[in-house]
Formats: C-alpha cells, sequence, structure tokens
C-alpha cells in the first residue's frame, strides 16, 4: 500500500520536472540559438514481490536537446558567406555613392560639361564669357575628381576601422569561446544538465564568429569546442589566441595594406590569418584592394582607376594647351602654360588635380591658339576637344569608355555581392527552417505537452489521494 | 515537415520584407523614371547607357558647333552678297562709262565709285558675333595693329597714300588680318572649316579686288598724264577708253571670284544642313536605345506595384489570422 505513495509521489515531481521543461521552452520560443529541450522520462527500476516483477513509477533523469551538428556546421560556413556578400554590397553603394553614380553629377557628367565648354569656346574662342565658361567647367571637373578622391580615400579609412573592430569583436568572441569551454566542462563534470544552455550560447558564439570569417570546429564528447582559422587554432580546450590587424607599408611604392596574424596569449605569432569568407574577409579584400589607390595585386582598384583617369586627363589635355598661345601672349614661343596645374612628384590624382588658377584670374589666359596674336585661332582647342574621340587617351581607351569600365566593374562587383546575398540568404534561410524544423519550439507543441503533463499531475495527485482514503479505510477497520 | 513558432514568424517576416522591398524598389523606379537603382542591378546596361550618353553628348556638341557654323555661314553670304551688288554697281559704273554719251562725265562716275568702294570695305569689315568674319584668325580689333598710313583697327582700309604715276589718288586698300581658315569640330576626327578667307572672296593678299576698283577710279578720275579730269567736257581717249574697258574686266574677274564664293558657302551650307538631320537622327535614335536601357517602363512598373499591393494586404491579412491564434487561445 504504502508503495503507491511513493510511486504517486515520484510521478508527482517527474511530470512537474516535465512542465518545468516545457515553460522554459516555451520562455525561450523567441531566443535566438535556444534549442528546445525535452525531460526525458522513464520507468524506475521495479522490484521483486513473490516472483512478481512490479512497477516503482516514472523518473525523469535527463533532459534532451536537439542539436544537430551538421546543420550547425552549414549554418557556419553559409552565414560567413553571407556575411561577406552583405559587407560587400554595403560597401558597393558606399562606392557608388562616392562616384555619385548612377547621376548627373559625377565624373563623366562633368568631362562631358568640361568637352561641351570646349567645343563651345572652340565656335569663338575670342569670347571671354565662353572662356570663362571654359575654365568654370574645367574647374567643376577637378573638384569632381577631388571630391571623388576625397570620398574613396575617407571610404578607405573607414574600412580600416572596419576592419579593427571586427578583429577586436572576434578576439571578444574567442576569449568568451574560452570561458564558455570552462564552464561546460565545469557543469559537465557535476553532471548538470544546464551544459545545453551553455551549448546553446555557445553555438551561437561560433555562429556570431563566422560572420567574420571562415573558422572550423570540433568538438569533444562533452561539447567542448576548439576553434581553427587558416590552419591555426585559435581556441583550444579553455585558452585562447587573439587575432592581431598591422598595416605594412611598401618600402618601395608607399602601398599601405592591412595584415592580420594569429598571436597566442604570450604575444608570440602562430600564423598569418587571410579569411576567405566573412566580413572580415570583405574588408579586408576592400581595404588592400578595391580601396587601395597603389594596389599592387593585379586586382580591380577603383580609386587607383579614377587616379590613373584624372592623371591621363591632366597630362593629354595639358601636353596640348603647352603648345597653345592665349589672347595677349606673344612672341614666337608659346608660353607653355597648362590648363591643370602638375604637382610635383609629376603625377596627378583624383586628389590633387586642380585647375591651373592663372586662368581662374584671367581666362584670356586660356591657350587656344597655335600662333601668337590669333583670337580667332582655335587650332590647339579644337585638338582638346578632339581627346573626346582618343583611342588612345587612357589604357587604349577614351577617357569616358575607361570611366565607364570601372562603372561596370563596380556594377558587376555590386550585382555579384547582390545575388551572393540572396542565393545564400536564401540556403540560409532553408538550413535556418531545416534546422528550425529539429530544434525550435512549437507554441502548440508546448501547449500539448503542457496538457499532458497537468493531466498526469492530476492523475498522480488522485494516486496518492486514492491511496490515502484507502490507508484511512484500513485504519478504521481496527477502530 | 515540423513547423516551429520562430521559423513561422521568420518566414512570414521574411516575405513580407520581400514584397516590401519589391514595392519600395518600383516606387523609385517610377518616381526617378529610371530603370537602374543601383549600378548592380544591370551591370551590361552601365556600359550601353555610357556608351549612347558619350555618343549623344558628342553628337550634341557637334551640332551645336554646325549650328554656329551655319549662323556665321548665313552672316558670311549675306556680307558678300551685299559686296557682290555694289561691285556689280561698279561694274555697271564701268560699262557705263564706255559709252559715247558718258565721255565727258567720267569724274562724276568715279565720285559715285568712290562711294562704292567705301561700301565695299564696309562690307568687308562685316562682323558677326562680335568676329571680323573675313579677318582669318585675327578676330577681334585688339589683334589688328595698324601700321604706316593706317589709322583704325580693322581688318580692311581704305588709307590715303602719296599720289604715284601709277596709282594717283593714292587710294589704297589695307588688310591686317591674315587667310587663315577658322574650323570647328564636326565629329570624331572630322573639322569643318567656318570661314571664308579674305583671299578667298576678294583675291590675291586679300585686297585684289580693291586694287581693281581703286584702277577704275583712278582711270575715270585722271587722265593718262596724271592729272585730274575736269567736269567740263574732257573727254577720254581711245587709250581712256581701251584702258578702262581692261579694268572693267579685272573688276568682273573679282565678281566672279566673289560670286564663286558665295556658291562655296552656299554648298557648305547646304552640307551643314545635311550634317543637321544626320546628327539630329543619330541622336533621336541613339536617345531611343538608351532610353530602353535606361528608362522605366512605367506601364509594367506600375502593374508590379498592383501585384505586390495585392499581395501584401493578402499576406497582412492571412497573417493576421494565423499568427493570433494557437492552441492556448482555445484552451479554458
Amino acid at each position: 500500500m504504502l508503495a503507491a505513495f511513493e510511486i504517486g509521489k515520484r510521478s508527482l515531481l517527474t511530470q512537474q520536472r516535465g512542465l518545468d521543461v516545457t515553460g522554459n521552452n516555451i520562455a525561450n520560443v523567441n531566443t535566438p540559438g535556444y534549442t528546445r529541450q525535452e525531460a526525458l522520462l522513464k520507468s524506475t527500476d521495479p522490484f521483486l514481490n513473490r516472483g512478481t516483477l512490479i512497477g516503482t513509477g516514472v523518473m525523469s533523469d535527463r533532459i534532451r536537446a536537439y542539436r544537430e551538428q551538421f546543420l550547425d556546421k552549414e549554418m557556419r560556413s553559409t552565414i560567413a558567406r553571407n556575411s561577406g556578400f552583405e559587407a560587400d554590397e554595403k560597401l558597393i553603394q558606399r562606392i557608388e555613392t562616392a562616384l555619385k553614380e548612377p547621376s548627373d553629377n559625377g565624373i563623366d557628367s562633368a568631362m562631358d560639361s568640361f568637352f561641351k565648354a570646349v567645343e563651345e569656346l572652340n565656335s569663338k574662342p575670342d569670347d571671354l564669357a565662353r572662356r570663362m565658361n571654359f575654365t568654370a567647367q574645367a574647374q567643376n571637373l577637378a573638384q569632381t575628381f577631388n571630391g571623388v578622391g576625397e570620398e574613396l580615400s575617407s571610404l578607405r579609412a573607414q574600412t580600416y576601422q572596419l576592419v579593427d573592430a571586427n578583429v577586436q569583436q572576434m578576439n571578444r568572441l574567442l576569449g568568451d569561446i574560452a570561458e564558455m569551454n570552462k564552464a561546460i566542462i565545469t557543469v559537465r563534470s557535476n553532471n548538470n544538465d544546464a551544459s545545453a544552455t551553455y551549448l546553446d550560447k555557445q553555438s551561437q558564439m561560433l555562429e556570431e564568429l563566422s560572420k567574420f570569417g571562415d573558422v572550423q570546429i570540433s568538438r569533444d564528447e562533452n561539447g567542448v569546442a576548439d576553434v581553427t582559422m587558416n590552419g591555426t587554432m585559435v581556441v583550444s580546450n579553455i585558452n585562447a589566441s587573439t587575432i592581431s590587424l598591422a598595416q605594412d607599408v611598401n618600402g618601395t611604392t608607399g602601398e599601405v595594406t592591412a595584415k592580420l596574424t594569429i598571436k597566442d596569449r604570450q604575444g608570440n605569432v602562430l600564423g598569418n590569418y587571410t579569411p576567405q569568407t566573412g566580413e572580415l574577409a570583405s574588408s579586408l579584400k576592400h581595404f588592400n584592394t578595391t580601396l587601395d589607390d597603389r594596389d599592387s595585386s593585379g586586382g580591380f582598384s577603383i580609386w587607383k582607376h579614377i587616379d590613373t583617369l584624372a592623371d591621363a586627363f591632366a597630362t593629354k589635355v595639358n601636353a596640348l594647351a603647352q603648345t597653345g598661345y592665349g589672347l595677349s601672349d606673344t612672341g614666337a614661343t608659346p608660353p607653355g602654360r597648362t590648363i591643370f596645374t602638375v604637382p610635383a612628384s609629376g603625377t596627378v590624382t583624383a586628389r590633387s588635380i586642380a585647375i591651373n588658377p592663372a586662368l581662374i584670374s584671367d581666362p584670356s589666359l586660356v591657350p587656344t591658339s597655335s600662333a601668337a596674336n590669333e583670337p580667332g585661332n582655335n587650332d590647339v582647342l579644337r585638338a582638346i576637344g578632339q581627346l573626346v574621340n582618343d583611342a588612345a587617351f587612357v589604357n587604349g581607351q577614351t577617357a569616358r569608355s575607361y570611366y565607364a569600365l570601372g562603372l561596370t566593374k563596380v556594377a558587376n562587383l555590386g550585382a555579384d555581392a547582390s545575388n551572393g546575398k540572396n542565393v545564400t540568404k536564401l540556403t540560409k534561410d532553408q538550413i535556418l527552417t531545416q534546422r528550425e524544423a529539429m530544434t525550435g519550439v512549437n507554441i502548440d507543441e508546448e501547449a500539448v505537452n503542457m496538457i499532458k503533463f497537468q493531466r498526469a499531475f492530476e492523475a498522480a495527485a488522485r494516486v496518492i489521494s486514492t491511496s490515502s482514503e484507502m490507508l484511512q479505510t484500513i485504519v478504521n477497520l481496527g477502530k | 515537415m515540423r513547423l516551429t513558432t520562430t521559423s513561422m514568424f521568420s518566414q512570414y517576416a521574411t516575405n513580407v520584407n520581400e514584397i516590401s522591398s519589391r514595392q519600395a524598389r518600383n516606387q523609385i523606379r517610377v518616381f526617378t523614371g529610371k530603370n537602374m537603382v543601383n549600378l548592380g542591378d544591370d551591370p551590361n546596361a552601365v556600359t550601353n547607357i555610357q556608351t549612347f550618353s558619350e555618343s549623344i553628348s558628342k553628337s550634341e556638341n557637334y551640332k551645336r558647333n554646325i549650328q554656329e557654323a551655319l549662323d556665321e555661314q548665313s552672316a558670311s553670304e549675306g556680307a558678300l552678297q551685299g559686296i557682290s551688288n555694289s561691285l556689280d554697281e561698279i561694274r555697271q559704273l564701268g560699262v557705263e562709262s564706255l559709252q559715247i554719251a558718258n565721255q565727258d562725265k567720267l569724274p562724276v562716275l568715279g565720285e559715285k565709285l568712290r562711294k562704292f568702294l567705301t561700301s565695299l570695305v564696309d562690307g568687308a569689315n562685316h562682323q558677326y558675333n562680335g568676329v571680323y568674319v573675313f579677318s582669318g584668325t585675327k578676330t577681334t580689333a585688339a589683334s589688328l595693329t595698324p601700321t604706316g598710313a593706317e589709322t583704325q583697327k580693322l581688318p580692311f582700309e581704305i588709307v590715303q597714300e602719296t599720289p604715284t604715276a601709277s596709282n594717283p589718288s593714292g587710294l589704297r586698300v589695307t588688310f591686317k588680318g591674315n587667310n587663315d581658315e577658322r574650323s570647328v569640330n564636326t565629329g570624331a576626327h572630322a573639322t569643318e572649316r567656318v570661314s571664308s578667307t579674305a583671299e578667298d572672296a576678294f583675291g590675291t593678299g586679300g585686297t585684289e579686288m580693291f586694287t581693281n576698283v581703286i584702277a577704275l577710279y583712278n582711270k575715270l578720275m585722271y587722265k593718262q598724264d596724271g592729272t585730274p579730269r575736269t567736269d567740263n567736257g574732257d573727254f577720254a581717249t581711245k587709250a581712256d577708253r581701251d584702258n578702262i574697258a581692261g579694268l572693267v574686266k579685272h573688276v568682273t574677274d573679282s565678281y566672279e571670284t566673289l560670286n564663286a564664293e558665295i556658291g562655296k558657302l552656299g554648298a557648305r551650307t547646304q552640307r551643314f544642313d545635311a550634317m543637321n538631320s544626320q546628327i539630329d537622327e543619330d541622336i533621336l535614335r541613339m536617345k531611343e536605345f538608351r532610353s530602353r536601357e535606361e528608362d522605366t517602363d512605367v506601364a509594367q512598373a506600375i502593374m508590379e506595384m498592383q501585384k505586390d499591393d495585392l499581395a501584401m494586404s493578402y499576406a497582412l491579412k492571412v497573417g493576421s489570422k494565423i499568427m493570433s491564434q494557437s492552441l492556448l487561445d482555445f484552451l479554458r
């Protein structure tokens, strides 16, 4: 008779535990990274009574968390690729903003206005108003180049800051993962079920880490994760290495590139880190190539492209202008006046290109004529006007075709990033759905579980109360 | 497949976001009239649009050059026509002076011719839009420097020099400009001259026509020995008449040279007109091509917007119905 009390008590405790787990699942329905848990019930060992095995009730000795290692791995890899494409897309859009394309305020439009002013002046080279318009458009072109150059320079500086911020976040995460490993080891040694919660947090940290770069994870039987990057272990058990960012300056070209190294806790370099996917890979790639004005990697640099165009523009226009005479110039030799100033280095960049200030203050000095004292002579200016058709203006192309080529390359980078982002987002969503199907919480399901445990709890209580009544009846027999 | 609350909500949010994002893009397309919101929307179109824009803009520049050239041609043609008329009058005066009835009136005819000479020079100094059209590349007053007996900063000037046996009046028309052509760009690597040089219009050195007229003037006003004719029966001799006939022939030659230049101007004007029409057609065609790449198909964009509006309202309706209910709503 007294065994029934024990069975009822066990059942009450077990159903209560089941309800606790259900409640925890419901409470975490919206918690990112949470995997649903289940109280595993099993019958307690029976006892032998006069040759018959009698059941002794129920117990819950373990809480199971629904975890799928393969999907976790796929998710990390997809997150890395998706974050990389997202970062690419954001940066390319910022480059488009810097270039002011597509719009009527970019370099193409400024070049167009410059050549238009050249042709207008060609029709009447002695007209001061047209000369002023020419100098204004030349200045506008130079300032548009300057603006784009400054924007790209600033974007590069911001990209470096982003790399730095990414590295700091990665280092924080590496430290946190090592700490989490420590916590998992501790709770496991105490045989505590709370490790499921720590594993959830650890998985979330690993996914957060994957946003920045590709990482390889290996876990032991307790769930302790070792993290490897580029073949170098960065988290080993409870020890974390750090990633270090430094600028590498080429002594010959002056090219500045960013370099990542992995260091142990003592500061010893364990290896270089070159992420292939992820946000950090994207930022690093754009800092070292797309936005590198002195890029020597052979990749496409929009800043270098614009600088090359600015240099070709100044060089070609100046070469012709130096053979010309202004309205008031005399003598058998041209004054050698340029339209754009040339810095001491001899190389003009988008940031440094500027109109010859003498032309602004006195537009009559604009060299248009091939002979002195011939205001109607536009030989030099006509040649400048024909530069728009010069198929060898820069790198075997016309100025505007070369610029269009740069825009197309940016457009292709943008399209690749956008397509890549969409595809990886789709993959990510699919993996998330698959993983959710296995590990996620369903409120309806939990409500059913709640009723199940509630009813079982009520029944167990009834067992106890019925047993009590029976016991009472037996006690009363003796009265 | 097991569906969870999170996956249901996240799927729903993703879908609603996607519709919203499509709506936003279509709105931008309709508002701006441009199909491309970002360069990455269509990399191929970027190259095409840039190529068409470059061609359109170059053609527009050349068209403007041709239009300005046409205006100057028209002004030059008008000025040359005026000079031609005056020269024809001078030729008529020369022919009249050969008639027997006018043999004692040569100085009167000479005075009339002198006035025409002034109008010839005025015509040769014609300005269009502040430019001396027959002065070569020395188009402004500042570039014309008077020397010797010259006093004015004009391309052509009648100067009074010391009379000589060959030029008893001492009159001479000088030319301070040059005979360089002025040209403009009218196409890729193509230039067209827009000016008539003095030499083309007025003969050798740009002054031959004036020299011929002055020679005729001298013959009408002065006798063989260089003394001035008087109005009172100072009859022309046969030698005078032969000389005058020869000079009228020279003036006629100048007249023909001038008219030939007017003809050339007319031909050039026709060519410019043809080029203008061709460029107009090119611009129209290229704008059409660019429009296909660049501009929004408004009808299609609006239809897509309406489709998305419908999808959005159904998504919200269905969402509000499904998302708001769970088993918990039915438990008592």
